[in-house]
């Protein structure tokens, strides 16, 4: 038996919610080394893991270059995010949503700088910074079209250690468009459109709707057939607040929703707990043009850093953390002329105070 | 011990929804994902000779063969290497991973023989005889017919149907789980959450933590739902395991070991369908002799079906759900062919009276 042959000690696999009852019985069944061993095996990958450090050091040659120009993002002391530095006078873009306006930036020298929004892309999620730094190293870009599935991957940080690493799980293609719904059965009543279903846990289901309303005005546009409801939700994204006016039992109600993604319907709790499960997820990670999904297991602050090919060169941008399967990184030959753009003001930041947390697509 | 996970299963949601405009990916959501309690003993090795090793010899390339067992890379040359070889690996395999839909559920599964037969999980194709639809790599829609489930390892088998004679599948050999340890590499592939049609199946790269009795293999392949019933593919390309559940850390990915396959061939092929969702084995609260040759009843727990319909210690089963109870051996095996839920009728003997008992089946849960 393979168990028997290789295994000198076993250690039961701690799932988090368990823990603390697995602590007790765990002790019981094997006498621990020291009495924090069972904690640093949660926090060290073990050495068959692909992300045990044996692994992770064999990178230190490919990003030796790349974490040069990868810089970190602090606020209140904590790391928000990680960002790439594309020009040497000190624009460094990152991944917009998980930065707020007064960011202090760490450059890999130490030094701790001011960051002063120029730029900003909604439909990307990204932000170009300018920090008062000159003869910065600057980001060298690699060929993200050559990437098939199985290429390796890291994740860089301002120093040799790289974040974490994968590999390309899916080629880079389009996203379609997000999809937002109400939740709603729609069905034609005399020259009305009543409801005849909610979907549990939907947008409707949210703001209250019940089945027999009438809906009578979505944004302030009569709703004369079931189809034209369906367009105008069509026409919005996934987040956008709708106010529907509806007519129950002979009085007029005014409700405010928020519309859902389409993708997303259901049972909702179950689908987060699953995809969540692992770790937290990016609080925008849907809605971006054109990605590269790889298997790198990220945390949403470790976003908005290089994505580095075994030759050192920056593939890509992560933009999300995903789900327990995939994050995304914005392809280097899909965000090439976005970043020209926005340096040459084509996106200009709004101007006066902004927390960029607010920005999403749906505005 | 025992842990928590959730099996993969996604389903699509037919309500009555507002449409989509175009575009064909459903609107999923999981099925009622059912937490199976299983156990999962991981397995850590204490620390190897494997490292002195790599502060002798820094720029030494280990053989091929040894970095995909599971001998860490020490440079940029061993990384290429194995890079070069997954790369062509998944040119080679990916090919023969299918999305796989039998009614509400969606998964994934792997051709593994020119006649087209599939192997998936027990949870994704449910019973034998139903249609399963099945998307191939390329995006060609075919059709196919549920056979077996073993429900206890979670395996399923489905056949392609054959519109022309002849036609033979691209498909990927079965490997031998026996032979499988841990550490070395794998690649799980599948539809995480849900075929996309501009998606083609996802690969993840991922080790072997640990095997357990045969029957599950334990891998850092990151699964989700939508995964279940894809391939685990070892380096040779060969299927090592069926992806079948998660627990809550990311290093607890579970597979079918794909020996249950080979094991239960004949069963798989011929439709049977045997076997209990771990979780939802059913149950009647009581408890007997098994080594006699009476079917009488020596305790009842409380709180149990058993003791809801009225069974009492020291009544003797005479039949259930309409077959005759020869012994208590025969009473549990009765038992264990049904389903939790289900409605069954119960004679007994209770002094010299002959009674008649309603009574639902329930669940053991873990």
């Amino acid at each position: 038996m393979v168990l028997r042959r290789t295994t000198s000690l076993y250690v039961i696999a701690v799932s988090y919610l368990l823990a603390c009852c697995l602590l007790t019985s765990g002790a019981r069944a094997v006498e621990p080394a020291s009495s924090n061993w069972l904690a640093r095996i949660r926090l060290l990958p073990g050495e068959n893991e692909r992300s045990h450090r044996t692994i992770k050091a064999a990178f230190h040659e490919a990003v030796s270059d790349a974490n040069k120009y990868t810089v970190s993002f602090h606020s209140d002391g904590s790391q928000v995010a990680l960002g790439t530095i594309i020009d040497s006078d000190g624009y460094i873009v990152t991944k917009a949503s998980e930065v707020q306006a007064d960011v202090t930036c760490r450059l890999g020298d130490g030094r701790t700088v001011a960051t002063k929004l120029v730029s900003l892309h909604s439909e990307y999620d990204l932000a170009l910074l300018k920090v008062n730094a000159t003869q910065l190293p600057a980001v060298r870009w690699g060929e993200s079209s050559k990437l098939t599935a199985g290429s390796w991957l890291a994740t860089t940080s301002p120093t040799l250690e790289p974040t974490a690493i994968g590999i390309v799980s899916s080629p880079a293609r389009p996203l379609p468009k997000p999809q937002a719904i109400l939740g709603v059965g729609l069905e034609q009543f005399g020259e009305l459109t009543r409801v005849n279903r909610v979907i549990e846990g939907s947008a409707a289901s949210n703001a209250g709707l019940q089945i027999g309303d009438v809906i009578a005005s979505v944004n302030g546009q009569a709703m004369d057939r079931p189809q034209t409801v369906s367009a105008t939700i069509r026409s919005l994204l996934p987040g956008d607040h709708v106010s529907l006016v509806i007519k129950r039992s002979g009085r007029s109600l005014s409700v405010p929703a928020v519309l859902g993604d389409a993708t997303r319907v259901g049972n909702l709790e179950q689908v987060e707990l699953m995809e969540s499960l692992g770790g937290p997820l990016s609080k925008r990670r849907s809605g971006f043009p054109y990605v590269l999904e790889h298997d790198t297991v990220l945390r949403p602050k470790d976003c908005g850093g290089p994505l580095v090919d075994l030759d050192g060169n920056a593939v890509g941008i992560n933009i999300a953390r995903v789900s327990r399967v995939a994050s995304y990184a914005l392809p280097a030959s899909a965000i090439k002329p976005i970043l020209a753009d926005m340096m040459a003001g084509k996106f200009p930041a709004p101007t006066g105070p902004i927390a960029l947390e607010t920005v999403s697509t749906g505005e | 011990m025992f842990k928590r996970t959730i099996s993969l299963r996604m389903s699509r949601d037919d309500c009555g929804r507002v449409r989509r405009a175009h575009g064909h990916t459903p609107a999923l959501r999981i099925a009622a994902a059912i937490a199976v309690a299983c156990m999962a003993l991981s397995i850590v090795r204490t620390v190897q000779a494997e490292e002195a090793q790599s502060q002798a010899n820094q720029e030494t390339t280990a053989p091929l063969s040894e970095l995909l067992k599971g001998t860490a890379p020490q440079s940029l040359t061993d990384l290429k290497a194995i890079q070069t070889h997954v790369q062509s690996l998944i040119e080679e395999v990916l090919p023969t991973t299918v999305a796989v839909q039998v009614g509400a559920a969606q998964g994934s599964g792997v051709i593994i023989s020119p006649e087209g037969y599939v192997l998936t999980a027990a949870h994704v194709s449910g019973e034998p005889g139903r249609t399963a639809w099945l998307v191939l790599h390329d995006g060609t829609r075919v059709s196919g017919t549920t056979l077996g489930v073993y429900r206890t390892l979670d395996a399923g088998l489905i056949k392609i149907n054959q519109a022309r004679r002849q036609r033979l599948w691209q498909h990927a050999a079965m490997g031998d789980s026996t032979d499988v340890a841990p550490g070395q590499w794998c690649l799980a592939a599948g539809h995480p959450g849900g075929f996309q049609s501009n998606r083609p199946p996802v690969v993840r790269l991922g080790r072997v933590l640990s095997l357990n009795d045969n029957s599950t293999i334990t891998t850092d392949c990151t699964l989700i739902g939508g995964d279940s019933g894809g391939p685990l593919f070892d380096m040779d390309g060969k299927v090592i395991g069926v992806n079948s559940r998660i627990g809550n850390q990311l290093t607890v990915n579970l597979h079918v070991p794909v020996n249950t396959f080979r094991d239960k061939w004949d069963r798989l092929a011929q439709s049977d369908s045997w076997g209990h969702t771990p979780g939802r084995e059913p149950f009647l609260g009581v408890q007997g002799e098994p080594e006699s040759d009476d079917p009488k009843i020596h305790r009842v727990f409380p709180g149990t079906p058993a003791a809801e319909a009225g069974l009492k210690p020291g009544d003797f089963v005479l039949r259930f759900a309409g077959r005759s109870v020869g012994d208590f051996a025969t009473l549990q095996s009765y038992v264990s062919d049904e389903e939790p839920g289900n409605r069954v009728t119960l004679v007994i003997r209770r002094d010299d009276r002959t009674l008649e008992l309603q009574l639902v089946i329930g669940q053991r849960s873990g």
